[in-house]
């Protein structure tokens, strides 16, 4: 009988077990509103393998950005600049010739002679002038045929015969024994000729070299001139790249070490980790309140180049917070009901249960309780960064990344037993060191505004985790820090001799 | 760590795939909406069959399965990987369930637990009854029986757990399971009659 009725039962439930319902569709919607918020952007962010990669990158851009380092000019290769002025005494071909016209050459140009302009052709622009039978004009008003039309043409890149040489030198100077060249080289270089040989005076002249057969409306505009002495051109020529090939450009003095000591506020994340909770109880929620943090640091760098740099140091902080714990908690408790013994007592058939549940009969009771700790905690870091600075005018702009060998220091106060959700007296003893000791990686930029040659104003906004939880306590309530924070101080820089 | 997250990216792109419970767990502890999602898609229909046998007259099984799934994306970080993850999720579908309504004790009043014996022609009854016809004769128990009767019979819960789910006794259990057996034979009578 006892089987037939264990037949039937199982019977209903395999019947109803597995039974579905078909759902609302709005019920979804309805949980998707009172669940908490997904991660957004920033939590995303906040993730470590998006960190990881980061640092990964910056790690990248340090060893490739030192070779890609463009400033470096060569002191023969003046002709960078895109758009010189070479200014000398014109007076001999006119009183009207006394403006500057601007060179006007490719980017492409780059270690050609000052004087060769024309992008295709490898000879220079006298040498051009003289095998093409070019038309070198004295007259000013015909200086501005780099028209619109013929700029098309050279920056449409035809091939040699058919450029349209529309760059023009203008020697002029206002004092015909002091002549000066200036020729922007470089973005922050500017170089003064001591002196340019007299000769130039007399050869001077605007030249305007032109081979074009397809603009006819601009070579009509073009007067004939007398043929210069291309001779003398091309001597000057030379005397100039020599000169300027025996200019100093000046370096600025690159750094060597860098000491700074900052301090600034930190802002603490935690996140729960796998939390032991016992029997039913289940933790329902946890925040951290008044928390203050702040921390000091005292770096040294070390520049292997103008830019990249090698950053360590000690890291000083303290937190202090409040760590409150919201959970749900069955407490059982064992009692003996004689109103329930007294109807089970009256029941026959209860009477073995009765007798052998009589000391033991359970009740639970659902109670939501809340329980804080309160802590301070010291911390000490170690820095082992490298960074990589972008140089302003005045500021040096920088990002940095590395790892943080970390050490919990002190704790005090009273932490939170998960066990039972009690409170519990927490005081760091010598055994917890070792345990306390963690690897967590950091990013950040940091920007130095000089205020001297050697003293810099800094202020640096990072980010700092710690892959490895150097919180790990032996009590089960484990967290993963993570913080970000602004520090602001004075760096001194110790920079080189040369 | 790497190959984990990768893992939980590729887990959580798009919900249309079909998930491995590890994987919905994983995704729901981060609270990917994805998950979440597909999680609900998967037990829903199951859930919402429980809590229909559980409604009450204050409380729709929609308000219950709705509350139900909150706690379970709330809590599912405490899921120990110690059982089946389903009958974890109808464990607390189950006491949310109860908790919506907490009968007095005198629902539960106790009787004399004498073998209720079924015979073939109920088992065949039961056989040729319809799911949702099941559950109505289920349902139209009273709500005490009925109680206790989806507990032991439906849920698999043992006498104890059900005393200590309704803060009952044992023997309380034990007696309103026998009155719901007896109260459900008389009704499956009735259908055998109809049936016939």
């Amino acid at each position: 009988m006892k089987e037939e009725s264990d037949n039937l039962e199982n019977k209903i439930r395999s019947k109803l077990y597995s039974y579905s319902e078909k759902v609302p569709d709005d019920l979804w919607s309805k949980i998707e509103t009172k669940l908490p918020a997904p991660e957004n952007g920033f939590d995303l962010i906040r993730s470590k393998l998006t960190w990881f990669a980061l640092a990964d990158v910056m790690v990248m851009l340090l060893l490739v950005l030192p070779f890609c380092n463009t400033s470096k000019i060569s002191p023969l290769s003046p002709a960078m600049s895109t758009t010189q002025t070479i200014s000398n005494d014109s007076s001999s071909l006119g009183t009207e010739s006394s403006f500057k016209q601007p060179i006007t050459s490719n980017t492409n140009s780059v270690n050609k002679p000052i004087v060769t302009m024309n992008e295709g052709a490898k000879e220079p622009m006298h040498d051009i002038a003289k095998s093409t039978k070019n038309q070198v004009t004295s007259q000013s008003s015909i200086i501005p045929v780099t028209t619109t039309k013929s700029k098309s043409i050279i920056e449409s890149s035809v091939s040699a015969p058919e450029i349209l040489l529309s760059s023009t030198v203008t020697l002029n100077s206002t004092k015909p024994e002091e002549p000066v060249l200036s020729a922007p080289l470089s973005n922050a270089t500017s170089i003064k000729l001591p002196s340019v040989d007299s000769s130039l005076n007399t050869s001077a002249s605007t030249v305007n070299t032109k081979q074009t057969q397809t603009n006819e409306s601009v070579a009509d505009t073009v007067q004939p001139l007398p043929t210069v002495d291309t001779n003398k051109i091309k001597k000057a020529d030379n005397m100039l790249l020599a000169t300027v090939a025996q200019l100093p450009i000046e370096k600025s003095k690159s750094p060597k070490l860098r000491i700074e000591a900052m301090l600034g506020p930190d802002y603490y994340f935690f996140k729960n980790r796998d939390n032991t909770v016992p029997g039913f109880s289940a933790r329902m929620d946890s925040s951290t309140t008044n928390q203050r943090a702040i921390s000091a640091e005292l770096l040294l760098s070390y520049y292997f180049t103008k830019r990249v740099y090698l950053k360590g140091g000690l890291s000083w902080s303290t937190l202090s917070r409040k760590y409150s714990l919201v959970h749900e908690q069955e407490i059982k408790e064992i009692y003996i009901d004689s109103v329930s013994n007294f109807y089970s007592l009256q029941d026959p058939f209860n009477l073995p249960l009765v007798i052998k549940n009589y000391d033991t009969l359970i009740t639970i009771s659902n109670t939501t309780n809340q329980v804080s700790s309160n802590m301070q905690y010291t911390l000490l870091d170690i820095p082992i960064l490298a960074g990589y600075d972008f140089l302003l005018t005045k500021v040096r702009l920088g990002m940095y990344t590395g790892i943080r060998i970390n050490c919990l220091f002190t704790k005090k106060g009273t932490e939170i037993n998960p066990k039972n959700y009690t409170e519990l007296d927490a005081e760091m003893s010598r055994t917890n060191y070792k345990k306390q000791l963690g690897i967590g990686y950091m990013i950040g930029i940091n920007a130095a505004y000089e205020i001297t040659k050697n003293l810099a104003l800094t202020i640096s906004p990072y980010y700092q985790t710690y892959p490895t939880s150097v919180f790990s306590s032996e009590y089960g309530l484990t967290q993963n820090w993570t913080k970000c924070g602004i520090h602001a101080g004075v760096a001194y820089f110790i920079k080189s001799k040369k | 760590m790497l190959k984990k997250s990768i893992l939980l990216l590729n887990s959580c792109v798009s919900y249309s795939k079909v998930y491995t419970d590890e994987e919905l767990i994983k995704g729901c502890i981060a609270n990917d909406r994805h998950c979440q999602r597909a999680l609900f898609e998967k037990y829903a229909g199951k859930m919402l069959a429980v809590c229909r046998r559980y409604e009450s007259n204050h409380t729709p099984a929609e308000d219950l399965l709705q509350e139900g799934f909150i706690k379970i994306f709330k809590s599912i970080s405490t899921f120990r990987n110690q059982g089946a993850f389903e009958g974890w999720i109808r464990r607390i579908i189950v006491n949310t369930a109860l908790s919506s309504f907490r009968l007095p004790t005198a629902h539960y009043n106790q009787v004399d637990i004498s073998e209720v014996k079924l015979n073939n022609a109920e088992a065949s009854a039961i056989d040729r009854l319809s799911e949702k016809d099941l559950l109505q004769l289920i349902d139209s128990l009273p709500d005490g029986y009925k109680t206790v009767f989806n507990l032991y019979v439906i849920e698999g819960y043992s006498h104890k757990e059900i005393a200590d789910l309704l803060k009952i006794n044992e023997g309380t259990s034990r007696s309103q399971f026998s009155k719901a057996k007896n109260a459900l034979q008389e009704k499956l009578k009735q259908s055998e009659i109809t049936f016939a």
